[in-house]
């Protein structure tokens, strides 16, 4: 990331914002639909995202920590998105339990079926600690630091998000205690 | 896919399949909101401006002559340097005549006003520095005295060391300017106060660089505030921190006064009778109405529009706003109490300023019945009521956008008023063809 555009957006420079936009725009949108899996809602959360951090770059105290900032700010337009939209996790909630799929591994469109109602079936929380390891490729501790969690935290999340997925996958016993409320 | 390993390998390939590039909509959407959008360049305690007492503007006085006699004797004294002295005689009978030496650092020399603020609320507009951050007033000012910094009353307009604050309220049927003046004076001499222009229109200076008042932006800095009553409407712009009288003159001179624009809360006359959830309502008449068609089920999870359980209040003119209602009968055993805890404990990632603890929610009432409402905050993107009635829970929230501007509050308390429950013809039946939310 160019630490002179970031500075220049600090300043008030809308150009100079405009150009590090389109430099994230892409990776931003494909975490928050990862997370939400819903393009509606990933397009509202990559807006808001992109508009609180115009507003509160000037705050950012390290430029070189732009990128884990602005996932951060990301993240939280998600949680604040899969909110607004209740209607969304309510139908998620209310949802009865789909007996798992046959544990042969060899129906791959089925597997990957089970896998997008099993991953809704997750709090946002562990959906977002999953992308952000998973997908991005970050290693837990920069997840928890991205997130401003305790590591534990994170990793718990992490847990059980696998626990839910291989749940509805392989009918392996979901773990009993949640961590963390439900979303 | 028996094991860790392979389920977050198919994982990992699952999650590479979604889309790699953000649509060009919503980036040109955000970038042109990022064009009107002003950056937060400071964060402040939002503290209260506290209103002079009756004391405190003697001391103040007391203050201020002695500073004049301590000056006089300076001028007196042989050899003394003339440069030296008040600034003008038509400020000495003010509360403090002159900016106090507590101030903690010079005042900008010149302010660029570059950009231009107006007001939804207050009926006017000022030229300000671009760089200042901007908070809407959302509450009206409807007594005087109340507008205090912080109270949602004003719109401020600040940076780290100096704000601008505004705020207007009607004219009393019958009441004049110098009464509503005498008013706002609360005892003091309204013929003590200087004159200044304000947007063209004469207005009086009624507290000139003395200490600003508990809650300034900038600590050990001044104050300033001014009044004109234009067009049957009071108004009151305020400066605080490290500023001087030139600064504020200098913002007061680009006030457009506009008192035709100021909000008003329309009138809630159109009733409305909800098929589905058992309530009356009455709303402006120009709004529209999309009734609910289809229950909502059991559980805390409400909904936003669109959605087929909520009925819909939109103002055509003012279409990313909404008010929403929708209601369920509650299950057998669940007590109100329980039912709002369950609600709070289901949005843990929601602010705390949005999503608070029922106990700290603000209480008022609907149709008589105990209502907990909570939001309202730009960050929120909502504004909620919850009650109960007649063994039903009733949600009433306005929706606006993320960091936008919420429903005018006395506009969503007008709408409240208006509330009957009749939770006896409430319909609970399934949806007659339901449609995806």
């Amino acid at each position: 990331m160019d630490r002179d555009l970031v500075e220049r957006a600090r300043r008030g420079d809308r150009e100079a914002f405009t150009v590090l936009v389109h430099q994230v725009s892409d990776v931003l949108y494909s975490i928050a639909y990862r997370i939400l899996r819903d393009p509606g809602l990933a397009e509202d959360a990559l807006q808001n995202a992109l508009v609180l951090a115009w507003r509160r770059i000037p705050k950012l105290r390290d430029p070189e920590r732009f990128e884990a900032w602005i996932h951060r700010i990301l993240v939280h337009a998600c949680y604040d998105e899969s909110q607004r939209a209740r209607h969304w996790t309510a139908t998620v909630r209310v949802l009865p339990i789909d007996g798992p799929s046959t544990p042969d591994g060899s129906d791959a469109v089925a597997d990957r079926d089970e896998l997008e109602r099993a991953f809704r079936r997750l709090s946002i929380d562990q959906r977002a600690v999953f992308v952000l390891h998973h997908y991005l490729g970050l290693p837990l501790v920069e997840v928890a630091e991205l997130l401003e969690i305790p590591a534990g935290t994170a990793r718990s999340r992490l847990h059980y998000a696998i626990a839910g997925l291989r749940y509805a996958l392989t009918g392996e016993p979901e773990p009993i205690v949640q961590e963390g409320r439900l979303a | 896919m028996t094991d860790d390993r392979s389920l977050e390998r198919a994982a990992r390939s699952w999650l590479e399949d979604g889309p790699a590039e953000a649509p060009d909509r919503a980036v040109e959407a955000a970038l042109l909101q990022i064009q009107t959008t002003t950056q937060e360049r400071d964060w402040h305690v939002p503290w209260r401006k506290r209103p002079m007492t009756q004391n405190a503007r003697l001391l103040a006085g007391v203050a201020a002559i002695a500073i004049l006699l301590v000056a006089g004797a300076l001028l007196l004294r042989p050899g003394s340097n003339n440069g030296v002295g008040v600034s003008s005689p038509t400020t000495t009978a003010s509360p403090s005549a002159t900016p106090m030496a507590s101030a903690a650092a010079s005042p900008p020399a010149a302010l660029s006003l570059s950009a231009t603020f107006t007001s939804a609320r207050h009926g006017y507009s000022v030229h300000y520095p671009s760089s200042w951050t901007v908070k809407d007033a959302t509450k009206p000012w409807s007594a005087i005295g109340q507008n205090n910094w912080g109270s949602g009353i004003n719109d401020e307009l600040s940076s780290s060391r100096a704000r601008f604050s505004g705020a207007s309220q009607p004219l009393a049927k019958g009441q004049t300017a110098d009464q509503w003046m005498t008013a706002y004076a609360n005892g003091v001499a309204t013929s003590s106060w200087a004159t200044v222009t304000i947007g063209g229109q004469a207005g009086k200076i009624t507290y000139d660089g003395g200490p600003a008042a508990g809650g300034t932006v900038a600590p050990g800095g001044v104050m300033f505030d001014a009044v004109a009553v234009v067009g049957g409407r009071a108004y009151n712009f305020n400066m605080d921190g490290i500023v001087d009288r030139k600064t504020f003159e200098a913002f007061l001179a680009t006030v457009v006064f506009d008192p035709g624009s100021a909000f008003v809360v329309p009138p809630t006359t159109q009733p409305f009778t909800s098929p589905r959830h058992g309530y009356h309502i009455s709303y402006p008449p120009n709004w529209r109405v999309q009734p609910a068609t289809a229950p909502w089920p059991a559980g805390v999870a409400g909904a936003s529009p669109p959605n087929p359980m909520l009925d819909v209040f939109t103002d055509p003119a003012d279409p990313m706003r909404s008010f929403v209602i929708l209601s369920q009968p509650l299950a057998n055993g669940v007590t109100p109490d329980a039912w709002l805890a369950t609600y709070e404990a289901s949005a843990p990632s929601m602010p705390a300023d949005c999503w608070p603890a029922p106990a700290q929610m603000e209480r008022t009432t609907i149709d008589g019945q105990p209502a907990w409402i909570h939001g309202g905050l730009p960050i929120c993107s909502f504004t909620e009521a919850i009650s109960f009635a007649g063994g039903r829970v009733y949600e009433l929230t306005s929706y606006f956008p993320l960091a936008g501007t919420p429903l005018p509050r006395d506009l969503f308390d007008a709408l409240l008023t208006t509330v009957t429950f009749d939770p006896s013809a409430a319909d609970d039946s399934p949806a007659a063809s339901p449609r995806p939310s």
